[in-house]
């Protein structure tokens, strides 16, 4: 596909996006008049966009991660609370990875929008009852993502033979989920309690489990990466449209240069975290084992730029950016708890330096 | 976009092959007397290869290609460790003002000057900023008035980079003297070889001589020497500006990678490379780089298409100049008391990172870490170049 059809077809997914998050504002479904779980539904029935969370072989030209990361930048703009990241970004890649025949029901559920799948993470208290057997496992996970609102859990469990993952629906026996206050309130988290719960195994015969589960969390970083990059725009546009109404001193306070340049400054690292974000978006998807370097980078950018972009848009506010009925404190929060998913800023970059002092750099 | 450029590429690659000793090291590894002889010996090869003006007009002495082709110069001659641009005057001839003339100069000055540029006859500098006149560049006060045919100049210019290596000066002066600000300046070419020119190298921060003051008293040129027409010298230097950030913006992130890999290795010869300070330094500069190079690849695509870069290239100028600055700290963070006395030859240094070859001595970076402060500065300050991103991609007010 040349490079203007590419960019024109992404552009109407921006677009169509976009205009339908428009008529289901964050506020509307925190304060209950629109529901999280319609929303969810219609964005996979109506706009048909899950199966772009599916990965697809190297180097096709089918949309995929790339088209998932506009998909993502539009969620975060909007601020929309639903299991997005967990279930686009972690559970259906993990799902689809194993190359599992079985979990074809499962998967098409999800990708029908009638299946929220939870991951939890890998260094997680849970463990295989019988470490050559796993029927069943138990154990107690906090703070797991959407856990409240998931119909299947994924957990990484040790065997024998090294990782794989057990599917566990939620309404076995031995399943407990208890919803956790979120400091965010777009997000959901959960402690899951799992006595002797019988569970699927899946990937048991895969050679690499263990890097199964890489590219899966190095597609959900990018993910990520692309949800901050629109929550960041989201600020930048916020606080200059305020900057323009707002006056003091007879004046707009964005022709003050004090403020100007708070807006130059969260708009440029923005749109660089945009560069980055896309350029490790296209190497996920074309070149997932050389991807990890660029994908680290991004997800520390991106994160940054969020948190710098939220932070200022409360500034550039003034009080009114302090208040509950303000949208600002939503992005704030938002960008908070995002610096704490999938590795922090710090971990991103420590990942990033230790590749390059390892592999070095070519011009 | 690639495929349209590669044979142009191989011929490049070619070239280079053919001309430079199988284990060339890179300009940088060069003495500063061997680089100079060497200089001059490049420009000729460029020359009768045909890589000068490679997207300027056949007519006119180029070679009839595109902005693509003359990133892929630009790109192969860093990654081979030889300038693409061999003197400082080729920065203001070939890059600024012989795509100036192209867009705004007469048939006949095309036919006259082109030419004399890719020959090396005229060695040109540029003449814009004034004692008062320095981001309130068109408060300048260099006056020039008609007297026969000739124009004659008064005034002072400064900060113009090697004016004392060139010969023709593109200057801005104050024609229309009813006229305030923007509208009553004019682009003139003025010859430097004459009585009422005098050039001053001023010392810098680093110990060199980079710039220089220039004074104009009763220096005169020809009538027709202006580029555009009376009072458009405003308009004729802003196409200028926007070529000074657009066209390399493709290249600059080869430059800074071999620059890293440089630092990288600094960093672990000194035992560095366990520090989480150092290390999260190094993925931010890193992440800086790479911004560079797509953000660059994406501006050229835009170039290339017919577009512009327009007010995008602030963003690529504050970028690139911030971080030129932190990674120069963070070479001397890393040598620490080292850096406390000199060591070790210096390299090429001036406005581009040191090129391929340069010794990674204690000098170089020093020489590297000042010349770093002036980036925040020339071309449009930091402070600037953050009203541009704010005034024209956020529709912020001027102030005023």
């Amino acid at each position: 596909m040349a490079t203007t059809d590419l960019d024109e077809a992404r552009q109407e997914l921006r677009k169509l996006v976009r205009d339908f998050l428009a008529t289901v504002p964050v506020r509307d479904v925190l304060e209950g008049r629109i529901d999280s779980d319609v929303v969810w539904k219609r964005l996979a029935r109506e706009l048909q966009i899950f199966e772009l969370a599916i990965p697809s072989a190297p180097a096709d030209e089918a949309p995929g991660l790339p088209e998932l990361v506009i998909v993502f930048e539009e969620l975060g703009r909007a601020l929309t609370p639903g299991p997005y990241l967990s279930t686009l970004g972690l559970g259906l890649p993990a799902l689809c990875l194993t190359g599992e025949v079985s979990l074809r029901r499962v998967i098409d559920r999800v990708v029908a929008g009638d299946a929220v799948v939870a991951v939890i993470d890998r260094d997680h208290g849970i463990s295989a009852d019988d470490p050559h057997q796993a029927p069943t496992v138990s154990g107690v996970a906090e703070r797991v993502m959407d856990a409240p609102a998931a119909d299947f859990l994924i957990v990484p469990v040790r065997s024998a033979e090294g990782v794989s993952l057990a599917l566990i629906d939620v309404e076995s026996p031995g399943v407990r989920i208890t919803a956790e206050e979120p400091f965010d309130p777009t997000m959901r988290f959960g402690r899951v309690e799992l006595s002797e719960t019988p569970v699927t195994r899946v990937g048991d015969g895969h050679p690499d489990m263990s890097g199964v589960l890489e590219r899966v969390e190095t597609r959900a970083r990018v993910a990520l990466a692309g949800f901050h990059v629109g929550l960041a725009r989201a600020c930048v546009t916020s606080a200059s449209e305020y900057a323009l109404v707002r006056h003091q001193f007879d004046r707009p306070i964005g022709s003050f240069q004090s403020i100007k340049h708070l807006l130059a400054d969260i708009h440029r690292r923005t749109e660089a975290a945009a560069i980055l974000t896309h350029r490790a978006a296209w190497a996920a998807h074309h070149d997932p084992d050389a991807a990890a370097l660029v994908v680290h980078l991004a997800a520390a950018e991106a994160a940054d730029a969020a948190f710098e972009s939220a932070a200022s848009s409360i500034q550039i506010h003034g009080g009114i950016g302090f208040t509950w009925e303000h949208d600002a404190q939503l992005y704030f929060k938002r960008a908070t708890a995002g610096r704490m998913i999938l590795g922090t800023p710090d971990e991103h970059r420590e990942a990033a330096a230790d590749l390059l002092l390892r592999d070095g750099v070519e011009a | 976009m690639t495929d349209e450029s590669a044979g142009f590429r191989d011929e490049v690659r070619g070239f280079l092959e053919h001309s430079l000793p199988s284990d060339w090291p890179g300009i940088g590894a060069l003495s500063p007397s061997e680089r100079d002889r060497f200089r001059g010996r490049w420009r000729q090869s460029m020359l009768e290869a045909g890589l000068l003006g490679v997207s300027w007009p056949r007519e006119y002495g180029g070679r009839g290609l595109g902005v693509l082709e003359q990133a892929v110069v630009q790109e192969e001659f860093l990654r081979a460790g030889v300038p693409h641009l061999p003197f400082l005057w080729d920065l203001s001839g070939l890059i600024l003002l012989g795509p100036t003339l192209l867009a705004w100069g007469t048939d006949e000055q095309k036919r006259h000057f082109l030419p004399r540029i890719l020959s090396g006859e005229d060695r040109w500098c540029q003449g814009y900023s004034e004692p008062e006149a320095g981001s309130d560049l068109f408060a300048l006060r260099t006056r020039a008035h008609l007297v026969g045919d000739d124009w004659v100049l008064n005034g002072q210019k400064i900060w113009t980079s090697h004016a004392d290596q060139a010969n023709w000066i593109f200057c801005l002066a104050r024609t229309e003297p009813d006229i305030a600000r923007a509208p009553g300046i004019s682009f003139l070419l003025v010859p430097m070889d004459q009585p009422g020119v005098d050039v001053r190298p001023i010392r810098t921060m680093t110990g060199e001589a980079e710039f220089c003051e220039v004074f104009f008293t009763d220096a005169r040129t020809r009538r027709e020497d202006i580029v555009g027409g009376r009072g458009e010298g405003a308009r004729v230097s802003l196409t200028l500006l926007e070529f000074e950030r657009s066209v390399s913006a493709s290249g600059k992130h080869i430059g800074y990678t071999i620059e890293f890999e440089r630092l990288l290795r600094l960093i672990k010869s000194s035992g560095q490379d366990g520090d989480p300070l150092i290390r999260q330094k190094i993925a931010r500069a890193y992440a800086q780089i790479q911004v560079m190079r797509f953000g660059g690849q994406a501006a050229l695509q835009q170039v290339t298409e017919g577009g512009s870069m327009g007010p995008q290239a602030s963003i690529l100028k504050l970028l690139e100049s911030e971080y030129h600055q932190f990674v120069t700290e963070l070479a001397m963070e890393t040598l620490g008391s080292r850096a406390l006395v000199k060591q070790g030859l210096p390299g090429p240094g001036g406005i581009q990172a040191d090129p391929l070859g340069t010794p990674n001595t204690v000098s170089a970076w020093q020489e590297q870490y000042l010349t770093a402060r002036a980036k925040t500065i020339y071309g449009g300050s930091a402070q600037i170049q953050r009203n541009t991103i704010a005034e024209r991609l956020l529709g912020m007010p001027r102030e005023r």
